[in-house]
């Protein structure tokens, strides 16, 4: 499988501050997740693969072009979507508008092939109904489908996503997956979200990352069987579990770096493999890096 | 988006068309976005307004007219329709156009079309505006040539070719004051900047009109402005701006070559933002020749005739 991105003791500072910290990172195609707390240097990250913010240090290859290079730029970001965390809509604004002006930007010139890969891209994501809606009329989940309909524009090789699922409904998200799976067969995504069952639906590898610097990097599946034997379920509360939560039927679910003798042991989730991880970095355990 | 919907990845999208044609694209998006922006709409209906109803008025045919109380009205007035409302109408729409656009944040950025031909894109919908002005700007010349004014005291001191100066001037506001709103935007983010810059133009032209004599200075104040007026007429004093009226519109095709390339050099790096530092060097020091020659060369200002002021005979 060819590589589509690597990433070299890459650092990137915002003044004094460190976001990413000699970071290695290869991608391949595929749907990858990354998972990490708020402020872990995802969307550093996303943004540098997008080349959206140089590197401060290391060296990157995208698509097996220089991002430091004004015209590999440019063809890195004809062959490459991107749904920020955060988009803005031009006020007055419709989808179809919106998804249109993006397009444009992507050097769709020729109109009637543009008109149609707007319309290809907002059905997609199952916003065709809602083409001719101003932006401001939408809701928070349509606005994120128009925003993510215009990252799937041209079918691109390379696809970041930020937190995509942010508003979406869970039939939304379901379709979601369908599509992004199908682009996962040919391209390569890297999908940054704080739902750990979106990453464990979709992505075959994931990526955890932990103030600037990549805490585990390899099968979402390794991750999760990482946890076996450390989730339980018992009648009270333990206060020497990392995270423990009352479940709908009165039961305490319970994750720790070690599970007592003699409990009822539960299957693992990606979700308990991700706070084993968080909470062992806390307690300085060490855990297993693949 | 229906969890049993089939997804359409099977689509084969049509092949980007690259570089090419995408200021083309962008300019046609960027242009039907200024003509729905609300500002401009509005500049758009009070400047045809006002050029209708000034060609209907009483003193339609007379550049200079003796009213009640000594007063005087001028044809020479016309540039300050399309100045005031499509210049400064354009300024504050195309300000809004322009931040609008760059709302979508890292989503523009990710693009393969560069800051310059987005910025580029931009400066070329700013020809709308000029366009409108320069239409009612031909009507009006045309007027002007085929019935005459009576009483022209100020036809006697202009050429044809300065009054088509004089009109273009009105044009090139409309057209300046647009790609100054651009690149406002493009260098100054806080909300107001667009009507700050426009408050700051009207107070410029106002306080370059104060002083009314017929030294160099006068004149070098006068025509600084991008904006002023050719004939003033306030309190019973009428006056006639002197300079030279051919250079002083090269002077204002300076100054809205020199904001376009103020708002192409924003977000541009390497040789393109050297190439675009070494234009606006030239076109400035042309820009200063222009002024400089607006000044020293052409008639000096006059008081009307009926003024015991008046000094040409």
């Amino acid at each position: 499988m060819s590589t589509t991105v690597t990433f070299t003791g890459v650092t990137r500072r915002h003044g004094k501050g460190i976001a990413l910290d000699r970071v290695d990172v290869a991608l391949e195609p595929g749907v990858t997740g990354l998972l990490g707390p708020n402020g872990a240097g995802k969307t550093t990250l996303l943004r540098l693969l997008a080349t959206v913010l140089p590197p401060t240090e290391g060296r990157c290859r995208i698509l097996g072009l220089d991002p430091d290079s004004s015209d590999d730029r440019i063809e890195i970001r004809r062959r490459l979507g991107y749904l920020p965390q955060e988009v803005g809509y031009p006020r007055g604004f419709t989808a179809f508008e919106f998804v249109d002006y993006v397009a444009a930007l992507k050097e769709w010139s020729d109109r009637p092939g543009r008109h149609a890969e707007v319309r290809r891209v907002l059905d997609l994501v199952g916003m065709a109904d809602l083409a001719g809606k101003k932006m401001r009329r939408l809701s928070g989940g349509q606005r994120r489908r128009v925003a993510l309909a215009q990252s799937l524009i041209g079918s691109p090789e390379l696809l970041i996503l930020d937190e995509p699922t942010n508003g979406l409904d869970p039939e939304q998200r379901a379709s979601l997956r369908g599509v992004l799976s199908s682009a996962g067969q040919r391209s390569t995504i890297l999908l940054a979200t704080h739902q750990t069952e979106d990453v464990a639906a979709l992505c075959e590898r994931v990526i955890v990352l932990d103030s600037g610097r990549i805490r585990y990097d390899g099968s979402v599946r390794d991750l999760v069987a990482q946890a076996a034997g450390r989730v339980w379920l018992a009648d009270v509360e333990s206060p020497n579990a990392l995270s423990s939560w009352r479940t709908g039927t009165g039961r305490f679910r319970h994750v720790a770096m070690d599970a007592p003798q003699g409990v009822e042991l539960a299957e693992p989730t990606l979700e308990d493999a991700y706070l084993l991880l968080r909470g062992g970095e806390r307690d300085s355990v060490d855990m297993e890096v693949a | 988006m229906s969890a049993a919907s089939a997804p359409v990845l099977d689509a084969v999208p049509q092949p980007a068309a690259g570089a090419q044609g995408v200021v083309r694209t962008l300019t046609r998006i960027e242009v039907g976005r200024l003509l729905r922006q609300p500002v401009f709409i509005i500049a758009v209906l009070l400047f045809v307004l006002t050029a209708v109803m000034g060609s209907v008025n009483e003193y339609a045919n007379a550049d200079y007219v003796i009213t009640e109380g000594g007063g005087t009205e001028s044809n020479l007035d016309w540039p300050v329709l399309p100045a005031f409302m499509l210049g400064l109408g354009g300024l504050i729409a195309m300000n809004r156009v322009t931040k609008g656009a760059s709302r979508a944040g890292d989503v523009v950025l990710a693009a393969p079309a560069s800051a310059f031909q987005r910025s580029l894109a931009l400066c070329l919908a700013c020809l709308v505006p000029a366009g409108i002005a320069l239409l009612a700007g031909v009507f009006e010349f045309t007027r002007w040539m085929v019935d005459p004014p009576v009483q022209s005291m100020s036809w006697g001191e202009f050429t044809s070719g300065e009054l088509a100066a004089i009109v273009l001037q009105g044009v090139l506001a409309a057209l300046g004051g647009p790609l100054l709103g651009v690149a406002v935007a493009r260098w100054w983010r806080w909300p107001t900047a667009g009507a700050i810059t426009a408050v700051g133009l009207i107070l410029w032209s106002v306080l370059s009109g104060v002083v009314r004599d017929t030294s160099v200075w006068e004149r070098l104040l006068h025509h600084t402005a991008p904006f002023t007026l050719v004939a003033y007429n306030t309190e019973g004093v009428s006056w006639t701006q002197g300079g030279n009226h051919y250079w002083r519109f090269a002077y204002l095709v300076g100054l809205c070559l020199l904001a376009a390339i103020a708002a192409c050099a924003h977000g541009s790096t390497g040789e393109l933002r050297r190439t675009l530092v070494r234009a606006a060097l030239i076109v400035g020091g042309l820009t200063i020749l222009a002024l400089a020659l607006t000044v020293l060369t052409g008639q000096v200002g006059h008081y009307g005739p009926w003024d015991p002021r008046w000094t040409l005979s």
